[in-house]
């Protein structure tokens, strides 16, 4: 049980203000130690009485009888505490109240490294911690991170410190992925990095979405699966012997979470009208939720979200 | 024995001293005892150069070993002679199982005729150059590497080992891209949408020019959309387009070069024959 404890960042000195979770833990641990006397005691009784057998006195023989009677009462009584039905109670109750303190601590780590924090459900814990959610399996001290519904990252230390500093890592990798695949040819000097990626992004979907209509034969601003632009700006990304002759040797990643990482990003920092144009993103129909694959999710950046299929867009003229 | 076991030996006897041309070198230096000497200290100068391998025989730096350069100028002599004669027996190993396996076979660079070249039409730095139809391979006997193009493209690349085994890439390279797997007119409408999305100005379209474009629309054609991994990625290549550029040109031979696009009203015409074809050839698109 102490493992628990120290798994997750709450050792007796990272809690100064959570006694409860120590007394668990060191309940426990005393619960086992009784188990363990009691253990020896029985196997002194049954020595005992292998020798009274063998011939001992009748005050001897008495002696054991009543030790072995007290004995049983004992083991029979409801609150025995070694019990399997105790020793699950109060393991129940550690780890509830390890859950709580890692909360408690998860929460206070994130507010101080100015990361928004919410609790999404309870059975199983789950967290949202800016933009991602956070998974904890308290058996394995590790956790899950998703974002958009996607699996981010498994295994992930269970100590608040060390989660929340992933975190904040995460998000800084994922605002700089675009630009760092995807290059900027047209650099202009002087441009901030948010400028950049909303030039670079926008035009990366533009161009996209003016391929697929192509190609379709359709106008340009009728709408087009998110799921195909993805393909596309992922084609982008892909270094320059990719470029010149298809070849994948150089494989670079752009997942879904970091696409919808992407818009996201370009919706909150205003980027969704440019040269005349305005995006537009489509909702996706509760019939085309059924198939994940081809549904984005965005979060709305107040604490929900929303499955997003196609992009269109609109002049504004 | 192999060709490059052949150019081994060589370098084994002139390190050795006891055969082949290191013989006739030891003639050369073999008039007084002094000369002999100076020979095996100078043999030992060699031998880390030509211990880099065969590879560096045809290029090494006779002037940096402490030689005359009359020496130097024997021994070159002797290595070209005999590196010259290994690629001529090469040439006529690859040009008779080439033939063997049904295909053409050209020598680029050598003679006009592109026949088997001779011994002395070699140059040993250069490498041996074979055009078998819509393959073009290098063989670079400095480098010890055997480099195939089709159309112009770096299309593989492998040790060189005996003639059979670069026949036989040849043969596969053929096989692979000899038909495209698009149909011409469906080619031809990439094209022309292609040219309709290109920023080059004006009718001056290339195949090369085209091809970044083509390229997106022949991987949402082959399943990217549905599966943006790196498997569906790599399912067009540029010898994918080559191939299917090459089909153009194949179909348009009765039609005077021009192939209506597919559910356009266009035309398109590649300039080049099927053997020339390269990134660079021209593309023509007119209105039917």
């Amino acid at each position: 049980m102490s493992n628990i404890c120290n798994n997750i960042g709450c050792s007796q000195e990272g809690l100064p203000e959570d006694g409860r979770v120590c007394s668990a833990a060191e309940e426990l641990a005393a619960l086992a130690q009784k188990a363990a006397d009691d253990f020896e005691e029985m196997k002194g009784l049954a020595e005992a009485a292998s020798k009274c057998l063998r011939g001992g006195s009748l005050t001897a023989k008495y002696a054991l009888y009543r030790r072995l009677a007290h004995f049983s009462e004992e083991r029979a009584a409801a609150g025995w505490a070694g019990s399997a039905e105790s020793f699950r109670k109060l393991k129940t109750a550690a780890v509830r109240d390890a859950v709580a303190a890692f909360k408690k601590n998860f929460k206070a780590a994130a507010k101080s490294a100015g990361m928004s924090f919410s609790v999404l459900g309870t059975s199983p814990e789950e967290y949202k911690v800016g933009a991602f959610v956070v998974r904890p399996d308290f058996s394995e001290a590790s956790a899950e991170v998703y974002y958009a519904r996607c699996l981010l990252s498994s295994g992930v230390s269970l100590v608040p410190e060390t989660l929340v500093a992933f975190l904040k890592r995460q998000a800084d990798d994922m605002d700089g992925r675009f630009i760092e695949l995807y290059g900027d040819a047209d650099g202009q000097t002087g441009e901030d990095a948010e400028e950049k990626f909303r030039r670079c992004f926008f035009s990366a979907v533009e161009d996209s979405c003016r391929l697929m209509l192509k190609c379709r034969r359709r106008p340009f601003g009728e709408r087009v699966p998110i799921h195909d632009v993805w393909a596309l700006i992922m084609a982008s990304c892909q270094d320059g012997k990719f470029a010149a002759s298809g070849d994948t040797s150089g494989y670079r990643e752009y997942s879904k979470a970091q696409m919808c990482w992407d818009i996201s990003r370009l919706k909150r920092l205003g980027g969704l009208c440019r040269g005349g144009l305005r995006l537009n993103l489509g909702t996706a129909t509760i019939g085309l939720t059924k198939n994940k694959d081809q549904v984005f999710w965005l979060d709305d950046g107040l604490g929900a979200g929303q499955y997003y299929y196609s992009v269109w867009f609109q002049s504004r003229g | 024995m192999t060709r490059l076991e052949s150019i081994v030996r060589v370098k084994s006897d002139i390190v050795n001293n006891n055969s082949g041309c290191a013989a006739e070198l030891s003639a050369l230096l073999s008039s007084s005892e002094a000369a002999a000497k100076v020979l095996r200290k100078r043999q030992k100068a060699l031998e880390p150069v030509l211990a880099e391998g065969a590879s560096a025989l045809g290029r090494v730096r006779f002037e940096a070993v402490p030689w005359n350069s009359g020496d130097a100028e024997a021994v070159r002599v002797l290595l070209k002679r005999e590196l010259c004669g290994c690629m001529a027996s090469f040439a006529a190993e690859l040009a008779k199982a080439l033939k063997q396996a049904g295909l053409p076979c050209t020598f680029l660079g050598t003679q006009e005729s592109g026949n088997v070249p001779e011994a002395a039409e070699m140059h040993p730095e250069e490498p041996l150059t074979v055009r078998s139809g819509i393959i073009r391979a290098e063989a670079d006997f400095a480098l010890e590497k055997a480099v195939l193009f089709f159309c112009g493209v770096k299309c593989a690349e492998a040790k060189l080992g005996s003639a059979g085994e670069l026949a036989e890439e040849i043969v596969d390279l053929t096989v692979r891209f000899k038909g495209g797997t698009v149909p011409a007119d469906v080619m031809a409408g990439r094209l022309v949408l292609a040219a309709s999305l290109s920023e080059s100005a004006g009718d001056a379209f290339t195949v090369g020019g085209l091809w970044p474009v083509v390229h997106r629309i022949g991987l949402m054609a082959g399943g990217l959309g549905k599966s943006p991994s790196r498997a569906g990625l790599g399912c067009y290549s540029i010898f994918d387009y080559l191939a299917g550029v090459r089909n153009v040109i194949l179909s348009t031979e009765a039609s005077g070069g021009w192939v209506k696009a597919s559910k356009s009203n266009a035309a398109v015409k590649i300039c080049a024959n099927p053997e020339d074809l390269s990134l660079e050839s021209k593309v023509e698109l007119r209105d039917e």
